[in-house]
């Protein structure tokens, strides 16, 4: 129980939008599940079910590669939900970031999360990703401008408005 | 964990990207909804790993970690859940109890159903369950649409899954569904009812059905009678929010404001954390209204 928000979290950061959190977090539950009898306590646990509910999301995205295109469009859902238990500066900065990571490409948006958020090295992500080295790093490095970009564009913005 | 770091990445550090149990950036859901959720996972795990044949002798330590790991979610649920009653009979591997979670994930639960369709890829490790609903959305039709999540398989002809079990077939239903194929799925959904009517995969169904006559086969009646039967199979199953929301959706369209009404009581007074508590009072208030 006290997993889900984390598996929820890194399903959304993943994933552009919200439509399709759900379904993958409840994916990943039950990888974790299954998954459990095989994991070996030599590393932290919560890295061990980051990886799991990487790969599902990653299993998920592909076989609805398709489906996915149809809502590429669709209207971020920008809403925050009120909550007697959410801070409210923090929900608002962690949907804030990852409306912009939803302007990245997919594979930019997955190196970075992979990188920033899980803290795996470069030859880490290129052997999850099953992609060479140097593309880790180019998309990294490419990823990483777009959002700097992004936010300095918002920031300019946002002193032109006031 | 990483010994390897790439130019720049303090900068986007500062930017921070927390990965926690805190809120966000996914969207909040209701704590019914994270019990059900996780329910479902581990009962979807305890299925999954029980041996189909049932072999004589000795059963893997996988099923009493399984086991162990119900009983627990039962546990916590219990604590979680505000309306419903604890499973108290998690024990029993072959009945789940009414306030068990949405399984549709389970393979050929009958060690005797000849399950003809070869999609079941079992070891990747990428289960196919779908969550039962989408719960931050107060103003549509009814939650319970996303019963069907399950990204179908390319080819699952019909005339595959004749001697599937109830829970193979609802898996099918969620996936035609998923790909808009209303009246398949439809189809499906029905064929689960009549294998099993009181089982929780005919539940489920029941629901599912609902919704898509509600929402997509202009068969308000129809769904109906399909929340209602739901009720009666599970007064207060997993679906309970979505089946009594359903019922006020139908009359609602069929005109009956006074049944919606009732209806939309009802659901407040069952379920006063459901997410569709704003659009329901709102609703009800404007029915009141002279």
């Amino acid at each position: 129980m006290e997993l889900l928000p984390r598996v929820r979290n890194l399903v959304r950061y993943l994933v552009r939008g919200d439509g399709d959190v759900e379904d993958i977090a409840q994916e990943a539950l039950i990888a974790l599940v299954r998954g459990l009898p095989s994991y070996r306590a030599e590393g932290r646990f919560q890295s061990w079910a980051d990886r799991v509910v990487a790969r599902t999301t990653f299993a998920w995205l592909k076989r609805s590669r398709g489906r996915e295109a149809q809502h590429a469009d669709a209207p971020v859902e920008l809403v925050a939900v009120p909550s007697e238990e959410a801070q409210p500066d923090e929900y608002v900065h962690r949907r804030h970031m990852v409306t912009l990571l939803d302007r990245l490409s997919n594979e930019q948006r997955h190196a970075l999360v992979l990188h920033h958020v899980l803290e795996l090295s470069v030859p880490e992500i290129s052997t999850e990703l099953g992609i060479p080295f140097e593309t880790v790093r180019s998309r990294l490095r490419l990823g990483r401008t777009a959002l700097r970009s992004m936010a300095s564009a918002e920031g300019d913005g946002g002193e032109e408005r006031g | 964990m990483s010994d390897f770091r790439e130019e720049g990445d303090d900068a986007l550090n500062a930017r921070v990207l927390p990965l926690d149990e805190g809120a966000g950036p996914a969207l909040r859901i209701s704590r019914e909804r994270s019990a059900q959720m996780v329910l479902a996972a581990l009962e979807a795990g305890a299925l999954v790993s029980r041996p189909a044949p049932r072999p004589r002798g000795k059963r893997p330590p996988v099923w009493l970690m399984t086991g162990a790991l119900l009983v627990a979610g039962a546990a916590a649920a219990a604590v979680w859940s505000f309306t419903r009653p604890g499973p108290s009979s998690t024990s029993r591997p072959e009945a789940p109890a009414l306030t068990g979670p949405l399984r549709l994930n389970t393979e050929s639960r009958r060690s005797g159903s000849a399950v003809v369709d070869a999609a079941p890829s079992r070891s990747d490790a990428v289960p196919e369950v779908a969550p039962p609903e989408a719960p931050v959305v107060p103003a549509a039709p009814i939650a319970v649409a996303k019963v069907a999540s399950v990204p179908v398989r390319p080819r699952a002809p019909a005339a595959t899954v004749k001697s599937a079990a109830p829970e193979d077939l609802l898996l099918k239903a969620n996936g035609l569904r998923s790909e808009g194929r209303w009246k398949e799925a439809e189809a499906l959904y029905l064929r689960v009812i009549r294998a099993e009517p009181a089982s929780l995969a005919s539940y489920v169904a029941r629901v599912a059905s609902g919704s898509l006559r509600l929402e997509h086969l202009g068969d308000a009646r129809g769904a109906l009678r399909q929340f209602k039967a739901a009720l009666r199979i599970q007064p207060r199953g997993v679906l309970d929010q979505e089946a009594q929301h359903g019922i006020a959706e139908a009359h609602r369209v069929l005109g009956d404001r006074d049944a919606e009404r009732g209806a939309l009581e009802s659901f407040l007074s069952t379920h006063p954390d459901s997410p569709l508590v704003p659009s329901a009072r709102a609703r009800v208030r404007e029915l009141t209204a002279p």
